[in-house]
């Protein structure tokens, strides 16, 4: 249904475009206040529009699958008439339900983080850059999320691999930012090279860029044919497919391009929040739910999918157990829960059993859970930024017993947790029992396996946070702790879709969102009993982390003791079954488990980019190695030129 | 009809101009006024250039050929001439750069102009001869100018290099021609062509054109055909290297698709395949040699010589997208690359053209930072900068042939070069200078060259009808 | 007879090629360097191409040799050697130009041994009227263009080679402490 807001759906672009020009240009210099109450208002008339249109869409969503808000032709690289062929690129937004999910998040998203930051950046002489920077980012991911085609969606992409480099790099006078920043350009940038090259080759034999007639079945027998490609004779779908979902890896930083992720903790911590709840990393997800149709054909990228999802689900989840810097216990988590979206969709492919059609509650459910997660991952940065304000140390043992001094805080931080630990009646829980179900119908039993443990242990390191942060006594002197009220805020309004958003959203989702090709109609089984594990393993993570670290057992037990002077051995005594419990658990699993993956994770993943680069540079020494100034040298080398030139051409 | 080549015609005029001015009028700025002379002349014939018909062929005296592709070169040949002339002003005056003050102002504008003057024989050439003499043309000003600084003993050495190694090069442009004769028995690309139609495997012929390629690699500077450019390049003044590493690239382009697009068309596929070869071990090797390099001349060769691979990356498609995809992304080059020597120009007035000499830039000169970021990002294919698109053509037209393999490598190179780009921002932006700078001088010139070309790398990639005309041109 | 004189004049050139680049008296080389232009001459007049050979001793001989012997003598003193070539250098060299031998062997054994010559060129003769008449010819076979061309080329010529020539002169040398700092 077109209306007054789809078609002027371009001021959503326009908004935060504006911001970036008019706060870097102008505003910025002068009062970085009056940048960031423009960013905010600006924001919030994008946000407005995209509410508007979501409720104009969903409310009528039966009608059909797909708005285009507007559309223009952009560049025509070749037209039919001259070269024989098309290839135009044409720049507009598709409206249809990811992406109206998607642009209501991003825009709420941002102009929450805009608040938080007047408080978070006001003592930060650059804080006017900040307010630009950040609308550039939010106008990146924006314009990605609405894009009609895929070559419009590679120049946002890139926009955004490009913003995100400046904000990481924000504080550039600390090198360990700097080199963050660079980091997280040139690894995802590394994963574009392929997708540029899928691209390249899928709009070469297609004609098109545009994702409707991507995702038509037309396309996909177009496709789906054997072809040289250089590097031998492939099928074209199932190598075009896999060279697009790189780019996706290397964006939602799936193993092993995930070396960029924590490292971007550098940047301040609004910037963590925005990247990481709903915009660069999502944005892996998003490309591969938007091509759902196309990659659904080819069983291999199917699979790819689910595994490396699954695999970096698990990975990070026992490498987050082993942080100690809050802000990179969320990172981890938030690799961890990539994975889940990311398996999500790999496992709407049903395996061959259960008759390899495609159930849609995979892909819904990964929607959703992006659409959750941005809610209580967002808030989870936000709290983090205000712990870590009144603290100045990242180091979780640095704080402790900061429950009483900051309530509002404290509240939403268990709101947070218990909604990412998939506890019932949370938002978690809704997206994530789908997602694990999906997975259970689609008969991908390890999938299915890892799902439930990962839900376990997400509860336990989130907890293990919670309680080391906020209970306990305090480890540190503390002065005038307060909660400024332009943090606090946004983390109070984020705790209500964190809390209930998911139980409201599970219809609409469950209709509204599913892809727009043949689905599977069967009614699948949906076992009573998941649920009720589920959320077991949740709370059982939570107890088990409430053993470890939310007693204050030290200091309760010699008060005991002393109260108590002839039970002293039995408590002795369950000391040391206590220390041997601990033992057996926290060094043994922790020493054998958890850290050689973590070692792994920082020595074999991180040495094999180090390795690369220092391959690279010696490449460069014998480069200028050979760059001897002697033109004998010169000239002889030509000569051998000569002989190559004779050797391919006789 | 006289007017299709009257663009032509003019460039020996003005460049005789600017002589006698030099000799006929006493003036105090006259550096000034022969600069102004020299850019408002080429830029009439640019404007001349870009009024001519593009969709019509017309040949003067039947062996000079001028038509849409050859147009487009023209203008390219001219723009980066007059940027030249405009940056050339900057050295000659007094302070001007670090290196000392450039003399002989009318010569040098007039060995510019003639070099011009042959790089519009190579394109419109229609037999071999011409051709000759215009790469010659065209050539030999460079060895001049890059001796310009007559008492900077690495830059006569750099000269002398070029000298022998172009010297050389020209000895094989002539070995290879005469084969071609040996075998075709005339020199008219008609009588080749209709050659090569009927023996398309005369090995006579094929030996010819192994020497004429190697010439050509010298000129775009191909590995290992390229040894000659670090050291020329950073020897050479600033604006002859701008010169250099655009228009003559431009120049082998040029000659590389008036070849292989005329008279060797029938054997071209020969040709790509290899030549495909080399621009992908072009562009690694560019960029390798990039890295930690400390001297912005040299640097700026070694990425010149990678983004020439990635030109030449185009043709292994052997597509019909292969030359309206080279010629648009020399455009993008030409802008990209002049407005990169503009800013360095700048702070190569009181300091040495080195990378640490843009230390304190970003608080120095923040829009000079920030078009620096622009460029080189532009470069590194950042969407939407015009590099971006540039390089999704030469790579799509690549892929037109199937060559997904060397695309992915090439987009893998370009992930590569972005480390190196990011260097040079982190110069201007993190390290702190040493000591206290002295205080950037912008001249009206080059803030107004740098703003047009700023304009240039940000909207050709954005406006549409750029490259669709491009194609409809040349397609 | 013809392939006689070709292969006498042909060792005649290659000899005194060599010479030039070995021979340890510049100004020896220099007139070996005349020796073996004088063996291309002669080759010139076998093949009938008169106006190339008297161009050749003409230009070659009798101008650009001669410049190069005033150059020598105004530059080196009489009896300097030239650095003789290292070992290894003289190594590479026989490699590399036995891999250039091996190439242009190998493709002439392959491919233009069993060709016959005839047939190729159409050209008559390369006397001097006949040259005349094809460089100030307008028509598609005239070479008017690359005629004029060069006379832009022989002008920019002198000028880059005044400029580079001349002496700086007080008077343009107003500002040479800036050149010296280099």
């Amino acid at each position: 249904m077109e209306t007054f807001f789809t078609t002027n759906s371009w001021v959503i672009l326009l908004m935060p475009f504006l911001v970036f020009l008019v706060n870097g240009l102008f505003l910025g210099k002068r009062s970085w206040r009056a940048a960031a109450y423009f960013a905010v208002a600006c924001m919030s008339v994008a946000f407005f529009f995209a509410i508007k249109i979501a409720i104009g869409f969903f409310s009528h969503v039966h009608e059909h699958s797909y708005i285009k808000g507007w559309e223009i032709e952009w560049l025509r690289f070749a037209s039919a008439d001259i070269l024989g062929f098309d290839l135009v690129a044409n720049v507009g937004m598709l409206l249809d339900p990811i992406s109206i999910m998607m642009l209501v998040v991003v825009t709420a998203i941002s102009v929450l983080v805009n608040i938080y930051s007047i408080g978070y950046m006001k003592e930060d002489p650059s804080a006017g850059r900040f307010f630009s920077l950040l609308s550039l980012f939010s106008f990146s991911m924006l314009g990605l999320v609405s894009s009609t085609n895929i070559f419009q969606m590679f120049v946002f992409w890139e926009l955004v691999g490009a913003s995100s480099y400046l904000l990481i790099g924000f504080w550039y006078h600390k090198p360990s930012a700097v080199s963050a920043s660079k980091k997280a350009f040139i690894v995802t940038r590394f994963a574009d090279a392929f997708f540029l090259a899928g691209i390249i080759a899928v709009s070469y034999f297609t004609q098109t860029f545009d994702f409707i007639e991507l995702n038509k079945l037309a396309t996909v027998e177009t496709l789906n044919r054997y072809a040289f490609l250089g590097f031998g004779t492939v099928n074209v779908l199932t190598v075009g497919t896999l060279l697009i979902f790189a780019g996706g890896w290397g964006k939602s930083a799936m193993f092993p391009l995930h070396i960029w992720l924590p490292d971007a903790m550098e940047g301040p911590t609004p910037v963590s929040s925005i990247i990481h709840s709903a915009t660069m990393v999502v944005a892996g997800i998003y490309l591969t739910a938007r091509l759902f149709p196309l990659f659904s054909h080819s069983p291999l990228t199917m699979d790819v999918v689910a595994y490396v999802g699954a695999f970096t689900a698990l990975f990070a989840a026992v490498i987050a157990v082993t942080q100690n810097d809050i802000k990179r216990i969320l990172a981890f988590s938030t690799l961890s829960q990539l994975g889940y979206m990311l398996f999500s969709l790999g496992v709407s492919k049903m395996v061959v059993e259960e008759g390899g059609a495609i159930n849609s509650l995979g892909y819904s459910a990964s929607m959703f859970h992006v659409f959750t997660h941005a809610a209580f991952k967002c808030m989870l940065f936000l709290i983090a930024g205000q712990v870590i304000h009144v603290v100045h140390s990242n180091n979780i043992w640095d704080m402790g017993g900061l429950r009483k001094k900051m309530p509002f805080t404290y509240v939403s931080c268990l709101i947070a947790c218990l909604a990412i630990g998939g506890i019932w009646p949370f938002a978690g829980f809704w997206s994530k029992d789908e997602i694990i179900l999906a997975s259970l119908q689609g008969g991908h039993t390890v999938i299915f396996a890892i799902g439930l443990f990962v839900g376990g242990l997400t509860a336990f390191y989130m907890f293990r946070l919670f309680f080391v942060t906020f209970h306990g006594e305090s480890r540190k002197e503390l002065h005038h702790v307060h909660e400024d009220p332009f943090m606090t805020f946004p983390i109070v309004v984020l705790a209500i879709p964190s809390a209930v958003g998911g139980y409201f959203a599970k219809d609409l989702f469950h209709h509204a969102f599913v892809p727009n090709m043949p689905l599977h109609i069967h009614e699948l089984s949906h076992p009573h009993w998941l649920p009720w594990v589920a959320t077991s393993m949740g709370l059982s993570g939570i107890i088990l982390a409430y053993f470890f670290f939310g007693r204050n057992k030290f200091t309760q037990a010699s008060s005991i003791a002393k109260a108590m002077g002839p039970l002293h051995t039995v408590i002795e005594n369950k000391f040391y079954f206590d220390e041997f419990y601990l033992f057996m658990t926290h060094k043994v699993a922790f020493r054998f488990v958890a850290a050689p993956i973590k070692w792994f994770d920082r020595k074999i993943v991180d040495g094999v980019m180090n390795l690369t680069g220092f391959l690279l540079h010696a490449g460069g020494a014998i480069v200028r190695f050979l760059q001897t100034g002697q033109v004998q040298m010169y000239l002889s080398v030509m000569i051998l030129g000569l002989l190559y030139f004779c050797y391919r051409v006789f | 009809m006289l007017t299709f080549v009257t663009p032509d015609m003019l460039l020996p005029i003005l460049a005789l101009l600017v002589l006698s001015i030099d000799l006929f009028i006493e003036s105090k700025n006259k550096t000034a006024i022969l600069f102004d002379t020299a850019a408002a002349g080429v830029l009439l014939i640019i404007v001349l250039l870009f009024n001519l018909p593009h969709d019509q062929e017309f040949y003067y005296l039947t062996n000079y050929k001028v038509d849409g592709l050859r147009l487009l070169f023209k203008e390219i040949f001219a723009i980066s001439l007059f940027f030249t002339i405009l940056l050339g002003k900057g050295y000659a005056r007094k302070n001007g750069n670090w290196r000392g003050i450039l003399k002989y102002d009318s010569e040098f504008i007039a060995l510019l102009i003639f070099c011009a003057f042959g790089m519009f024989c190579v394109v419109s050439a229609q037999e071999l001869i011409t051709l000759f003499i215009g790469l010659e043309l065209a050539t030999i000003p460079m060895y001049f100018l890059t001796a310009y600084y007559k008492k900077d003993q690495s830059s006569l050495e750099g000269a002398m290099k070029y000298i022998i190694m172009g010297s050389l090069t020209s000895a094989l442009v002539l070995l290879g021609y005469s084969f071609w004769y040996g075998a075709v028995g005339c020199l008219r690309y008609e009588a080749i062509l209709s050659f090569v139609q009927t023996n398309p495997d005369n090995p006579m012929f094929l030996a010819g054109a192994i020497f004429v390629f190697a010439a050509v690699c010298f000129k775009l500077a191909m590995v290992p055909f390229h040894m000659w450019a670090p050291d020329v390049y950073q020897a050479a003044p600033t604006p002859v290297t701008a010169f250099l590493s655009v228009a003559s690239k431009s120049t082998a382009i040029a000659f590389v698709i008036t070849l292989l697009y005329g008279p060797l068309a029938p054997i071209r596929h020969v040709f790509t395949y290899p030549l495909g070869i080399l621009a992908c071990i072009t562009m690694t090797v560019g960029n390798l040699g990039a890295m930690r390099q400390y001297e912005l001349r040299r640097f700026m060769a070694y990425s010149s010589i990678a983004q020439a691979g990635y030109i030449m990356l185009a043709l292994v498609g052997n597509g019909k997208m292969a030359v309206p995809s080279i010629i648009y992304y020399l455009f993008i080059y030409l802008a990209t690359n002049f407005c990169l020597f503009f800013i360095i120009s700048v702070i190569g007035q009181k300091r040495p053209e080195e990378f640490a000499s843009l230390r304190g830039l970003a608080k120095q000169s923040p829009a000079l930072a920030g078009i620096l970021v622009l460029c080189l990002f532009s470069l590194a294919g950042i969407p939407p900068l015009a590099g971006f698109t540039g390089k999704f053509m030469l790579f799509a037209s690549a892929a037109e042939g199937g060559f997904y393999g060397l695309v992915i490598f090439a987009a893998l190179n370009s992930t590569v070069s972005l480390y190196y780009y990011l260097l040079l921002i982190k110069e201007a932006y993190i390290n702190k200078p040493e000591e206290d700078l002295e205080s950037l001088e912008i001249t009206f010139t080059q803030s107004f060259s740098i703003a047009i070309l700023t304009l240039a790398v940000v909207i050709l990639g954005l406006i549409p009808w750029f490259s669709s005309i491009i194609t409809k041109i040349v397609g | 007879m013809i392939d006689t004189l070709f292969i006498i004049l042909s060792l005649m050139i290659i000899f005194f090629a060599t010479l030039v680049v070995t021979l340890p008296n510049i100004l020896h080389c220099a007139l070996a360097l005349m020796a073996s232009l004088f063996g291309s001459a002669g080759l010139y007049i076998l093949l009938n191409a008169e106006m190339t050979a008297l161009a050749q001793v003409a230009v070659y001989i009798g101008g650009v040799v001669i410049f190069i012997i005033f150059a020598i003598f105004l530059t080196t003193r009489m009896g300097e050697k030239t650095t003789p070539s290292s070992l290894p250098k003289i190594g590479w060299g026989l490699v590399l130009s036995s891999f250039a031998f091996a190439g242009f062997y190998g493709f002439y054994a392959k491919y233009l041994n069993s060709v016959s010559t005839t047939g190729y060129s159409t050209a008559e003769d390369g006397s001097m009227s006949a040259v005349g008449k094809i460089l100030l010819n307008t028509g598609s076979e005239g070479l008017i263009i690359p005629f004029e061309i060069v006379s832009v080329l022989l002008l920019m010529t002198v000028i880059g080679a005044v400029v580079i020539a001349r002496a700086e002169t007080k008077a343009l040398n107003c500002d040479s402490e800036s050149q010296e700092n280099i």
